[in-house]
């Protein structure tokens, strides 16, 4: 059977070196630029004729608004219109890069740790550079919850830190395992099926078995690509929230 | 020939033309890793300045003219409602007008209608007692004048009668006197 990780390995379109760096054009680069211009087709041009009664991209467009602006607003109440265009384009990059590696022989940007880690690094760096700006050193109250009883004081301050600090590595491990875990999984079976089908008529039709586990699991997957992004906007907020205002 | 098509077809699926890595997860390939973030940080930039600047202030703009819209056809709705309510609340005081003058109409019919047949009776009532009176008065007088005629007719027949059995005459004013006397007594 054909090794299911081969395909997240990344292939290079452009070849580009700026100084000792490898920064060619790949189809991971790709994939990103389709998701850039796909949630631009659909956020702008579904959207143009403004009209009363919405059409069904532009439907779409609105629920995918709506989402993001409910959770904004949810989370970080009057501030969240200040975060809003971050966060719905945190969500567009995630959800569009889980649905694009969704398509066979497409590749799935979400599915790799360090995309993944760089935007929740980004994410965590960014809530807390907000939270030192706006709180100044009342930002570390975040790992003194009120109303401790001082002889366990030195034990919950090294657990929030740790809590704190492991948020990144959660959020990011959290998409990228699901994004994987679920396209190893489609792969090996596709694989399996295949292999059935090549050894004769009689398998030809135990092939069918894994075909039919395949197509459910694609439902699941879609699922998925839906939920860890909306996940990942959820996360985001709640992080902002901490940030803008502590406890 | 089917066979070898299905075949190549999952090679083609299965395995990539370019280096395959045998040893370890493609995504520990820290070569990749400076393409991969610095095209994400391009992407990720781009996609955040066509929303915030293009598509995002349209959607908003798209919602809220709805919005406005829903609710200005709303409020007017509320107008007309408004307007409807009053005018039943108009009707219904007309309604309620007319009934009550149709009411105190009747009432004052009724009235007079009983204020007149209580006058007739009454009127009639008099009328009778008042016939009544007369002929009982015409009977009366009728008594008198036949018991008083009564005592003439006796005094002429006792007259009548001592003449013929005793054959004297006798005086028809002594007679009469006589007679008073006896029905007094009677």
């Amino acid at each position: 059977m054909q090794n299911p990780f081969e395909q997240f390995v990344i292939h290079p379109i452009l070849s580009l070196h700026i100084g000792s760096y490898d920064l060619s054009f790949t189809q991971s680069a790709l994939c990103m630029a389709l998701a850039v211009a796909l949630t631009t087709i659909l956020m702008t041009v579904s959207v143009r004729s403004k009209s009363l009664v919405p059409g069904r991209w532009q439907n779409v467009a609105e629920m995918l608004y709506e989402t993001v602006f409910g959770l904004t607003n949810d989370y970080l109440h009057d501030e969240g219109k200040k975060y809003f265009p971050f966060v719905f384009t945190l969500f567009m990059v995630v959800l569009m890069g889980n649905l694009i590696g969704l398509i066979p022989y497409s590749f799935t940007y979400t599915s790799h740790i360090v995309v993944t880690g760089a935007l929740a690094l980004f994410v965590f760096g960014l809530a807390t550079l907000i939270g030192l700006w706006k709180h100044k050193l009342h930002f570390f109250s975040l790992f003194l919850p009120k109303g401790m009883p001082w002889l366990i004081i030195p034990l919950i301050i090294p657990i929030e830190l740790i809590s704190y600090l492991s948020r990144p590595i959660s959020l990011s491990v959290r998409l990228c395992a699901n994004m994987m875990i679920g396209h190893t999984m489609l792969k090996l079976i596709a694989g399996f099926c295949a292999s059935l089908f090549l050894l004769g008529f009689g398998f030809k039709l135990l092939g069918l078995v894994p075909f039919f586990i395949n197509t459910a699991l694609m439902g699941l997957e879609l699922m998925i690509a839906f939920i860890q992004a909306y996940v990942f906007a959820v996360l985001t907020c709640i992080y902002l929230k901490d940030a803008v205002e502590l406890h | 020939m089917r066979r070898d098509i299905a075949y190549t077809t999952v090679l083609l699926f299965a395995s990539s033309p370019a280096q395959a890595q045998d040893a370890g997860l493609p995504q520990t390939d820290v070569s990749t890793y400076p393409s991969q973030i610095f095209w994400l940080g391009v992407c990720f930039i781009a996609l955040y300045v066509l929303m915030s600047r293009l598509s995002l202030p349209r959607v908003a703009e798209t919602l809220e003219r709805r919005r406005t819209q829903k609710d200005g056809d709303l409020k007017l709705a509320a107008g007309w409602n408004e307007e409807a309510e009053k005018i039943r609340a108009q009707y219904e005081k007309s309604l309620a007008k007319a009934q009550s003058t149709a009411a105190a109409t009747i009432a004052t019919a009724e009235r007079a209608v009983s204020n007149k047949i209580a006058e007739e009776q009454s009127k009639f009532a008099d009328n009778s007692r008042k016939r009544l009176a007369l002929a009982e008065q015409n009977i009366a007088k009728a008594k008198v004048n036949a018991l008083s005629s009564l005592s003439d007719i006796a005094a002429d027949i006792a007259a009548d009668m001592v003449q013929k059995i005793a054959d004297v005459q006798v005086n028809k004013a002594d007679a009469k006197k006589m007679v008073v006397s006896a029905m007094k007594e009677g």
